[in-house]
């Protein structure tokens, strides 16, 4: 069933209808929230407000200015930095470009890398990593995470190259260690 | 392996994501509990409206409670007109 007809049916009373539209976008929806905050604990309360603000506003989704999936992830990234903002900031000791990544004498498994990765992934501002989480894990085109992002897709590409710059120098200097 | 094959690895196991099999349900029963919340205040709503459309002394209680209104917010602003003047004089 198209997603046009499933929103006319929930908006006409059918509140099963929204079933549909959960079940398609959970993974990706809670999948990115849980990049954003980094905390298992809480993603999916998080996103459960987000599917349940979308139905309370699903009157308000215009399907000729967006489509469904970039208006559902433009709520979560909005939850997802207000969850972001409450939360306390890294300190400067915390940042991984301080910390002991770099230590010769320690051999990383891949495990450990990709855990080294993600906490880099975790410190970087949280427009850019929402660009990057968008485009290199939930794979949308710069165009749709402009208009997620409300900015030029220029903007969009530039956050995505910074990241980018940011997770592959650490990887150059973890890479090293690796066993 | 090579950086980009590492890159690749990370990435891939960064779109793996899990869900509990209650995720739906739990938004489904939020969602049907508002809309029934929804239901049981537009009803409250329909029976007063009935209830005061249906008995005459309903509205005369209805247009009294209106007029008291009026006349306290009357009454204020005259109040608030002469302490104006008080302070000034």
């Amino acid at each position: 069933m198209k997603e046009t007809e499933v929103i006319n049916r929930v908006l006409q009373g059918d509140t099963e209808a929204f079933r549909l539209l959960v079940d398609r976008y959970q993974k990706p929806i809670i999948g990115f929230v849980n990049h954003m905050i980094n905390d298992s604990h809480i993603c999916e309360d998080i996103a459960q407000d987000v599917f349940f603000t979308a139905y309370k506003s699903l009157a308000s989704f215009e399907a000729d200015r967006s489509s469904f999936p970039t208006w559902l992830f433009t709520i979560a990234k909005n939850k997802s930095i207000n969850v972001l903002k409450k939360k306390r900031p890294l300190s400067a000791s915390q940042l991984p470009e301080k910390t002991d990544l770099h230590n010769p004498s320690d051999n990383l498994s891949e495990r450990e890398l990709f855990a080294e990765l993600d906490k880099i992934l975790e410190t970087l501002p949280a427009e850019q990593k929402a660009a990057f989480v968008l485009a290199e894990f939930e794979e949308l085109p710069y165009a749709e995470i402009a208009q997620i992002e409300g900015t030029k897709v220029g903007t969009i590409k530039s956050r995505i190259s910074r990241a980018k710059e940011k997770i592959k120098s650490a990887l150059e200097n973890l890479d090293g260690d690796l066993l | 392996m090579k950086k980009q094959e590492l890159y690749d690895a990370w990435k891939e196991k960064n779109r793996q994501v899990t869900t509990s099999e209650s995720f739906v349900d739990n938004v489904m029963e939020q969602t049907h509990q508002y809309e029934q919340k929804k239901r049981e205040t537009s009803f409250n709503m329909r029976w007063l409206v009935e209830l005061i459309s249906a008995h005459p002394t309903a509205q005369a209680a209805l247009v009294a409670v209106g007029a008291m209104a009026g006349f306290i917010r009357v009454v204020f602003i005259i109040l608030v007109i002469l302490s104006k003047g008080d302070i000034n004089g």
